[in-house]
């Protein structure tokens, strides 16, 4: 029996698995990793049919080169080195006749696992500070928004807890696994589970307190805490004292627009439980609030995510043992950050970034006012944590790529990143991508955004090659993972992309490593090892952690303490605390909608192509409460409409008993493979998610998706689908 | 104190979660990392993960039932 530990990277939960097969087999049969005492058998369909996925006939396996005209599907086959000369070719037209920061690239980090910080090495070098990714709505940006706070992006110590708290997102055995595997083994050990959700999901169900909150609110929920938290004094009086500016002034503005009942009201949850869960997080002998993504999609996002880091900080939870961990990166790795060059960027450039003055609290802006801190207390002046920090904002990116505005941006490059279904306002990314000199994809299978491109390059899976996983840069854990399979066709790594494209741009002194394990093995050298003996010495390499590591460090924010009152954020012209703000319904818009509920055989707008998964979840879904369908004249299973006032798009309707009157939910990331038009115009959320300025965070400029107005209504238009027979 | 305790606890496990995913050629060391997360799991229960293969959830979404209508058809 021959076995392997490898990594999948279908998701970002990154689950160390067990790959086996016998003597004589060619496919390796994938188990989660039992022996793993972080999360024992982790594991999701996905993950466990992910040869199905990746060997495939719709994969791509050769160069492709656009012959017609875009999105008419029309392609020649040509080799890499024909596709590269050309790119690179037509990137320094651009560049000479625009500047450099005419290339924006949008890079979706978990789909090409490797890429080790080569993206923005090329782009830094080259002087275009328009990188842009989905984690800009996703962990990215609480990553960049915890900085302001406290200067790192903390982990939940799920080990030690007493007490967690779920904003939202709703673990399971098939998406958030690892969470999902922490979380019931700290029950198991009695620690308290607190749920914010808008619907009774299964983990609501089960929670000590269920907080049915209304969506968007999740801020002035937090303020109601931290009101109950000072009123009652059961914050951590000597760190405060000793390791916090600005407590009267969050005092002040607690009492001032977060009295308990105006938060009820706000709410819609009881004064009574509103206390209640604020007592229990606030008094456990260790506490976490992990990451969700759903505080990532409002309106209100940077107050939300500043709300979240201030509850962390004035109960005394941070780098204490059961709460939050701000461990750095691993100091025995170069990090990302450095390979990354960000100090080859001018300054001028930096201040060219999209989005850097409109909306800044991720961008080069704020990143620069606590760059001295972050070299004082982590060692590194931008840390690149989940590859989100001092990142071009997208709705400003997308502009200007389409209308010139500050200036043009003429090439765009999607890399593992199905862009145009990724963000709000879809119409917007499309003429964005159509108004471009050059677009190039670097994809796996032919996607609605590579479909409007000019090359697409075929990339290895997280199968095809060898990994070296430093989390995100987020903490001091490093991971390897093995090689399964060889790429098929000419598929290629994504290191191989920047490395071949930099070299016919005259930047190939930069990237001098001939491969990826090259590279790794460079990672690896202040250890002393390289990538071979690491990976078969090493599943995982946990650094020391320190607890209270900040007792001898300071926090890496200007002030060296924990800033309720943010002056970074006052620095750049925003509310330096947390304020609420939403959107309400309308009588044409009477409805709100939230994106999300992740579903179980996908992850974002994968896996559409997969029979195997697809066959369990075969069209795109509302959840509608009962009556509010009978009110609306719709019936279940049949297709509706849901417009708002960026457009339209179409699902069957589920009833849901939990899901609230009043509230619908649309899925994110469909379309539809097996149709000629690839369904990528009529079932995306991309399209009913506005990005006008009243519907974008105003420090952040990302856009709302829980609890956007709309209507509902029975779909008039007559549509006859491919369905699961065109599925392969 | 309470809080030296929890520390040095905390700071305990993480060395030993560290000691369980190294890779060890000695196979004394491979057996008694093979024990440390046998008993890692073992401390929450005989059956410690059966979670994993229990769960019945509503957001298990699954189509199959629909296998033989014309879902999706218009």
């Amino acid at each position: 029996m021959e076995t392997k530990h490898v990594l999948c990277a279908t998701c970002d939960i990154s689950c160390q698995l067990v790959a086996t097969r016998k003597k004589g087999d060619t496919s390796f049969t994938l188990s989660g990793d039992y022996d793993n005492p972080m999360a024992p058998g982790a594991i999701c369909a996905k993950g466990r049919l992910a040869e199905t996925t990746f060997n495939h006939p719709n994969r791509l396996l050769k160069p492709l080169k656009r012959v017609g005209a875009r999105g008419a599907g029309n392609w020649e086959e040509i080799s890499w080195e024909q596709a590269l000369d050309e790119i690179a070719e037509k990137l320094k037209a651009i560049v000479a006749k625009y500047g450099p920061e005419s290339l924006a690239v949008s890079s979706g980090p978990w789909n090409c696992s490797t890429e080790s910080g080569m993206t923005r090495r090329f782009m830094n070098l080259l002087g275009s500070p328009n990188y842009l990714s989905p984690v800009a709505l996703c962990l990215g940006n609480t990553a960049a928004v915890n900085r302001l706070t406290y200067g790192w992006m903390p982990l939940p110590d799920f080990e030690n807890t007493r007490c967690v708290v779920i904003m939202g997102h709703n673990t399971n055995t098939q998406s958030w696994v690892w969470e999902y595997i922490r979380l019931k083994l700290a029950e198991k050990r009695g620690a308290k589970l607190i749920v914010f959700d808008p619907r009774l999901s299964p983990q609501a169900e089960r929670a000590d307190v269920h907080l049915p909150l209304k969506p968007g609110t999740d801020v002035a929920m937090c303020m109601g805490w931290i009101n109950v938290i000072i009123s009652e004094e059961l914050y951590d009086k000597k760190f405060v004292a000793e390791w916090t500016l600005g407590f009267d002034a969050l005092r002040e503005r607690v009492e001032r627009d977060f009295s308990l009942e105006k938060v009820a009201e706000v709410t819609g949850v009881s004064e009574d439980l509103i206390r209640k869960a604020a007592r229990i997080y606030a008094k456990a002998n260790g506490a976490i609030i992990p990451w969700s993504p759903i505080t990532d999609q409002h309106v209100s996002s940077t107050s939300a995510i500043r709300a979240i880091s201030i509850l962390r900080a004035i109960t005394g939870n941070l780098d204490a043992p059961g709460g939050e961990m701000m461990m750095g990166s691993h100091s025995d790795v170069i990090p990302e950050s450095r390979l990354e060059l960000t100090e080859r960027l001018s300054e001028e450039q930096k201040k060219k970034q999209l989005g850097y003055d409109q909306y800044p609290a991720f961008t080069f802006k704020a990143a620069d006012l606590l760059r001295e801190h972050s070299e004082r207390v982590f060692g590194e002046a931008y840390p690149n944590l989940v590859k989100g920090t001092h990142m071009a904002v997208p709705s400003p990116t997308f502009r200007a790529m389409a209308y010139g505005d500050p200036y043009p941006v003429k090439a765009f490059f999607t890399i593992a990143n199905n862009t145009l279904m990724g963000y709000g306002n879809q119409h917007l990314i499309k003429k964005a991508m159509l108004n471009q000199d050059l677009n190039v994809c670097f994809e796996q299978f032919m996607t609605p955004t590579a479909n409007l491109c000019d090359y697409v390059l075929p990339g290895d899976s997280w199968m095809e090659r060898p990994n070296l996983m430093d989390t995100y840069s987020w903490a001091t854990m490093m991971m390897s993972s093995n090689q399964l399979y060889e790429p098929p066709g000419d598929c290629r790594n994504v290191y191989d992309f920047w490395h071949d494209l930099a070299h016919r741009m005259g930047l190939g002194e930069h990237f001098p490593w001939e491969t990826i394990t090259d590279l790794f093995d460079y990672r690896l050298s202040p250890m002393g090892m390289n990538f071979e003996t690491f990976k078969n010495k090493y599943k995982l390499k946990l650094e020391s952690y320190k607890y209270y590591r900040y007792r001898e460090t300071g926090f890496a924010t200007p002030s060296g303490k924990v800033e309720l009152y943010s002056s970074v954020l006052e620095a750049l012209g925003c509310d330096p605390l947390p304020y609420y703000r939403n959107i309400e319904v309308s009588e044409d818009y009477p409805l709100k909608l939230f994106v999300g509920l992740r579903e179980p055989q996908f992850f974002q707008s994968g896996q559409r192509h997969n029979r195997a998964l697809r066959k369990g979840n075969r069209f795109p879904r509302t959840f509608i409460h009962a009556n509010d369908a009978a009110r609306y004249g719709l019936k279940e299973g049949e297709w509706a409409t849901i417009e708002t006032v960026a457009g339209k798009i179409h699902m069957l309707v589920t009833f849901r008993e939990e899901i609230p009157e009043g509230l619908i939910r649309v899925p994110h990331g469909w379309w539809l493979p097996e149709e000629d038009d690839l369904g990528a115009f009529e079932h995306n959320d991309g399209i009913v998610i506005p990005d006008s300025d009243e519907y974008l965070d105003r420090e952040q400029g990302i856009p709302h998706l829980k609890g956007v107005p709309c209507k509902i209504y029975p779909r008039r238009e007559i549509r006859n689908y491919v369905g699961l027979e065109g599925v392969k | 104190m309470i809080e030296k305790l929890s520390v040095l606890k905390a700071e305990l496990m993480m060395k030993v979660a560290g000691f369980i995913l190294q890779k060890h050629t000695n196979p004394v060391l491979n057996a008694l990392a093979r024990s440390a997360a046998w008993m890692n799991q073992k401390r929450y229960g005989s059956d410690a993960l059966d979670f994993l293969e229990n769960e019945k959830s509503i957001d298990l979404l699954d189509d199959e039932k629909y296998e033989s209508t014309e879902q999706g058809k218009q």
